[in-house]
């Protein structure tokens, strides 16, 4: 039986860290991004690897690496206190958002020929041990083809096998394809796990998928209308609450208008209500989620896990204020973008 | 020593890009990096693609080549001498007429490879699909039924299973899953054919094309039967090629050969072989919107010199030769310029990281502590010879060049044999003392902690040095592995000395002056930082934590620095155990008469050396990564890859 106290009381700890509402205030106050960089820094656990950096001309994706990895300093240091290998390897799954989110951003930079020059150090601090090779080969791949065969024998293969075949400029399938990868690589993990963590993330993580597929269904429905059978490799095959069937009858809807009732209808119809900000009401019902596993069950991985959700919503949150100050955005415009 | 490393751009009209490449880019050790994404500010630019005009040519050359007698020794050699007196026209004329001549001879060869390769590509279709029962020619025939095999990823037949797959009209069969697909084959009416081939596309579902008949034979029976068939075929026909190969070089050497010379044919070969490469460089070339071509990369000062000279006179082209800390996309690349002495010990570095190019090469300080350290822990002077020995007998058997470091710590264990006087453990009056001697014990240890002191000392200094390069002038002054570190490290180890030697009121003044000072640098270097970049938040929360903090940060930097030197206990316990270890291979060889057994003594030789040669080997790399290293080295550089040519 894995012991959870000591684990819950470094969360409680780390979890103290967290930046508030008011902090998040004396950000939105500030003029220019070396301001918002500078009072950052003088935040708790922020100022190693925000101090001495280029504070002029940082841009989001270097911000965000950052921010990424110094969250990741903590997050392995959480996985140090668990020595069940099937907890680990269920908490270390809720962080491979992170390590898909560094994928996504390498083929975007691959496909559209930005190359990325700096934040190697950030990029291998978050994938950690799972290594994606040659790095440095990786990021001067000519084209998605070449990215895709570089990634053999890693862990991310499988997740770039979909659409190998299609001409090598389709990002977006190799996108879905890690999305969909991911999705049930955590489901997988979640359903190894110890069972009181097992009973408590099972839900959280089927309550996400099954808002993600619905998510996922409603733009490609808004961008493809008529090719319902393409949606599918998009979807995760999996779902807690919301059945294939269901899932299947949204995507044979003629209309948006229709979509949006069979959402109404299911049972994420109260969480899921505006339809053009859809990403922040999973990211707002998420956080309701997490909290209510996290207090009905201390006695398992839950609270770790949302720590984990809530510093990566805080990384979110901090990354958004830095782009809002950039463009000189007003104090009301800031706030719509952060979720607390 | 790192290279120093130059940044070159050369621009010039784009008709002018091959003999640029040609004339001058290709005799140089450049880096070429792709231009238009070092120039991301640059509107308009395009990369220079295209297919490459000699690669038919040199395929067919290089094909022809297995046709000649092997070239008379030297004849490779010469080619590549006299290339440059053959142009593009002269050396594909060459190609051709050989290959005129050998035409007729070589076209029973093509066509047995031709069957051979139909054969070769079905079997290949067919595999996966082997298990499977059915009569093929029984599904080809379907009228009302179309099919298609192929296979889709495992993640995406999921996908069709959940989502699909209860639609009636399609039937999947499932053959074999292979790593991350699955094969398969699925079944659908003619008349809705269209719209199950499009979902199995957007499932990325990829279809194999599979032949109804090969070699001008209709394929029946099931695919193993079919499969099985055609490996006898392919028997076959590999025999026949064989025979066909030995015909066709008689030939070649009967007339091809006397014609035109293997040599000839070589030089066009060779020709061709410059011309296609050089033809490949101009993918990292970018064509400006007026028609004027740029190239960018990494090259030595030296080589950016000679090229510089030798480009001057040149009115089609430009160069600009920059210096590395130009404020340009990428990182300069390393290029290591070693010492050969030090040249096999590399072998370490890069097992570590290269060295990024504003750090310090870590190589000769490797070589030297590495050797010491080794020679130490593994002081034998039979030993050490066979060490070195065995390791040149492996450099001249191999020429690998990682064997030369057996060649250098076994001199050094042979040095320290001397000096602590033993012989394939045998003792003698060596230069200081035994180690098998109990009143040899503390000493050693002693000396080896000094030692480890010492190279901590020098490990400070070079990432002082490290700090001052790459201008981080906070760390260099005020990080335990800064200035304020060097300080009071040195000063703790006098502190020691002073108090061993009786001089503990010189010791207390020694920790006033340069223990407390340091420490409270270190400790608060954070806030420190903050006030001289005028900040006035120089800690969070309360100021009783703050410090309470500051307490735990120096406690455990303290410790750190004496965990470090502590470690280097084990360069004595390894010389101590080494010995101890031939003491008792001695004692148990040692029979009833009192003579020792040869036997026993050899084997226990070999069974000391090889286990703790082992054990040393990984302890002093050990002391190497992490007390050293771990100080001064970050090893994030990206290695000076210059195209090949």
């Amino acid at each position: 039986m894995t012991d959870y106290g000591g684990l819950n009381a470094k969360i409680g700890a780390l979890s103290g860290r967290l930046l508030g509402p008011g902090d998040y205030e004396s950000l939105i106050g500030l003029r220019t991004v070396p301001e918002v960089v500078l009072r950052l820094v003088g935040f708790e656990g922020y100022s190693d690897l925000l101090g001495g950096i280029g504070q002029d001309g940082i841009h989001r994706g270097q911000i965000e690496g950052r921010l990424t990895s110094l969250a990741f300093r903590d997050f392995n240091g959480i996985l140090t206190y668990i020595t069940d290998p099937s907890l680990r390897e269920c908490v270390s799954a809720f962080l491979l958002r992170h390590k898909v989110g560094i994928l996504k951003y390498l083929i975007g930079s691959v496909v559209n020929g930005h190359k990325v020059t700096g934040g190697l150090a950030e990029i291998r601090a978050i994938l950690g041990k799972d290594s994606v090779g040659d790095l440095p080969g990786l990021i001067d791949s000519a084209d998605l083809a070449e990215f895709r065969g570089r990634l053999r024998g890693t862990r991310f293969a499988s997740a770039m096998a979909a659409g190998a075949g299609l001409p090598t400029s389709d990002i977006q399938t190799a996108e879905a394809g890690l999305d969909v990868w991911h999705s049930m690589t955590l489901w997988k993990s979640v359903g190894k796990a110890p069972k009181e963590s097992r009973d408590a993330l099972a839900p959280v993580v089927g309550a996400e998928i099954d808002m993600q597929n619905i998510i996922w269904l409603y733009r490609l429905k808004a961008s493809f209308p008529s090719a319902p059978k393409g949606y599918y490799s998009s979807l995760v095959p999996l779902g807690r609450r919301l059945r294939s069937g269901a899932l299947v009858a949204m995507a044979e809807t003629r209309t948006l208008r229709e979509l949006r009732e069979a959402v109404a209808e299911s049972p994420y119809g109260g969480l899921l209500t505006d339809f053009d900000r859809l990403d922040r009401c999973l990211l707002t019902a998420m956080g309701g989620i997490y909290r209510d596993a996290s207090v009905g069950h201390r006695g398992s991985a839950a609270p770790t896990v949302r720590y984990l959700f809530r510093r990566g919503l805080e990384i979110r949150n901090v990354t958004s204020i830095i782009e809002c100050v950039r463009y000189g955005l007003g104090r009301e415009e800031m706030l719509a973008h952060l979720i607390c | 020593m790192i290279e120093t490393m130059k940044y070159i751009n050369i621009m010039g009209p784009v008709d002018d890009v091959d003999r640029v490449i040609e004339r001058y880019v290709s005799r140089y050790d450049i880096q070429l990096e792709r231009t238009a994404r070092e120039l991301p500010n640059e509107k308009g630019l395009t990369e220079l693609t295209g297919p490459n005009p000699y690669a038919r040519a040199l395929a067919e050359a290089d094909e022809m080549a297995g046709l000649l007698p092997p070239a008379p020794a030297g004849a490779r050699e010469g080619a590549r001498a006299r290339v440059p007196s053959m142009g593009a026209e002269e050396a594909l004329e060459v190609i051709r007429r050989f290959s005129e001549h050998m035409g007729e001879v070589s076209s029973n060869l093509s066509g047995l490879r031709g069957r051979r390769d139909g054969c070769v590509s079905a079997i290949a279709a067919l595999e996966p699909f082997s298990e499977l029962e059915f009569d093929f020619e029984l599904i080809m025939g379907f009228e009302f039924i179309r099919f298609a095999f192929g296979r889709m990823p495992t993640m995406n037949f999921k996908q069709f299973e959940a989502f699909i797959y209860e639609d009636s009209e399609i039937l999947f069969v499932h053959a074999r899953t292979v790593g991350d697909y699955l094969y398969g084959i699925y079944f659908a009416p003619e008349s809705c054919m269209d719209k199950v081939d499009s979902i199995f596309s957007s499932l990325h579902f990829e279809k194999t094309p599979i032949p109804t008949s090969v070699n001008g034979e209709e394929l029946s029976g099931s695919p193993s039967q079919i499969i099985g068939r055609l490996r006898s075929e392919l028997d076959g026909l590999n025999a026949s090629i064989v025979e066909a190969d030995r015909a066709t070089m008689e030939e070649a050497h009967a007339g091809g050969a006397g014609a035109m010379g293997a040599a000839r044919f070589e030089e066009a070969r060779e020709a061709l072989r410059r011309l296609h490469s050089c033809h490949e460089m101009r993918r990292y070339a970018a064509k400006t919107p007026n028609d004027f071509y740029i190239m960018v990369g990494w090259t030595t000062e030296s080589s950016a010199r000679r090229l510089e000279a030798e480009t001057a006179g040149d009115d089609r082209l430009v160069l600009i030769s920059e210096g590395a800390n130009v404020s340009i996309l990428s990182k300069p690349p390393t290029k290591l310029r070693t010492l050969r002495f030090f040249r096999p010990f590399e072998f370490f570095v890069r097992m570590y990281g290269l060295p990024s190019y504003d750090e310090i090469d870590p190589t000769a300080f490797v070589a030297v502590t590495y050797s010491i350290l080794f020679g130490m822990m593994f002081a034998d002077v039979g030993q050490g010879a066979v060490l070195m020995l065995a390791g040149l007998a492996i450099y001249l058997l191999r020429r690998a060049r990682t064997a030369l470091i057996a060649c250098v710590v076994g001199f050094h264990s042979m040095a320290f044999g001397f000096v602590f006087g033993s012989f394939f453990g045998m003792e003698f009056d060596g230069l200081w003392l035994h180690p098998a001697e109990p009143d040899s014990i503390d000493t050693i240890l002693l000396y080896s902690v000094g030692i480890g002191a010492f190279i901590i000392i020098v490990s400070i200094a070079f990432n002082i040095a490290n700090s001052l390069r790459k201008r981080a002038f906070k760390d260099m002054l005020l990080h335990p592995n800064g200035l304020a570190g060097v300080i009071f490290y040195g000063a703790l180890v006098t502190i020691v000395l002073l108090t061993a030697y009786g001089s503990p009121g010189t010791a207390g003044k020694v920790a006033l002056a340069f223990v407390v000072l340091p420490m409270a640098l270190m400790s608060f270097r954070e806030p420190i930082g903050k006030l001289i970049s005028g900040r006035r938040d120089i800690y969070k929360g309360s100021f009783g934590l703050f410090l309470f903090e500051t307490l735990i940060g120096a406690f455990e930097v303290t410790l750190g620095y004496f965990s470090n030197t502590v470690s280097f206990v084990r360069v004595g316990a390894f010389a101590l155990s080494h010995a101890s270890m031939m003491h008792v291979v001695f004692m148990l060889s040692r029979g009833a008469g009192g003579g020792s057994n040869p036997v026993t003594v050899v084997l226990g030789n070999v069974l000391v050396m090889a286990l703790e040669g082992l054990l040393v080997a990984i302890q002093v790399l050990r002391l190497e990564f992490y007390e050293m290293f771990g100080r001064f080295y970050e090893g994030g550089g990206r290695e000076f890859k210059p195209v090949e040519y």
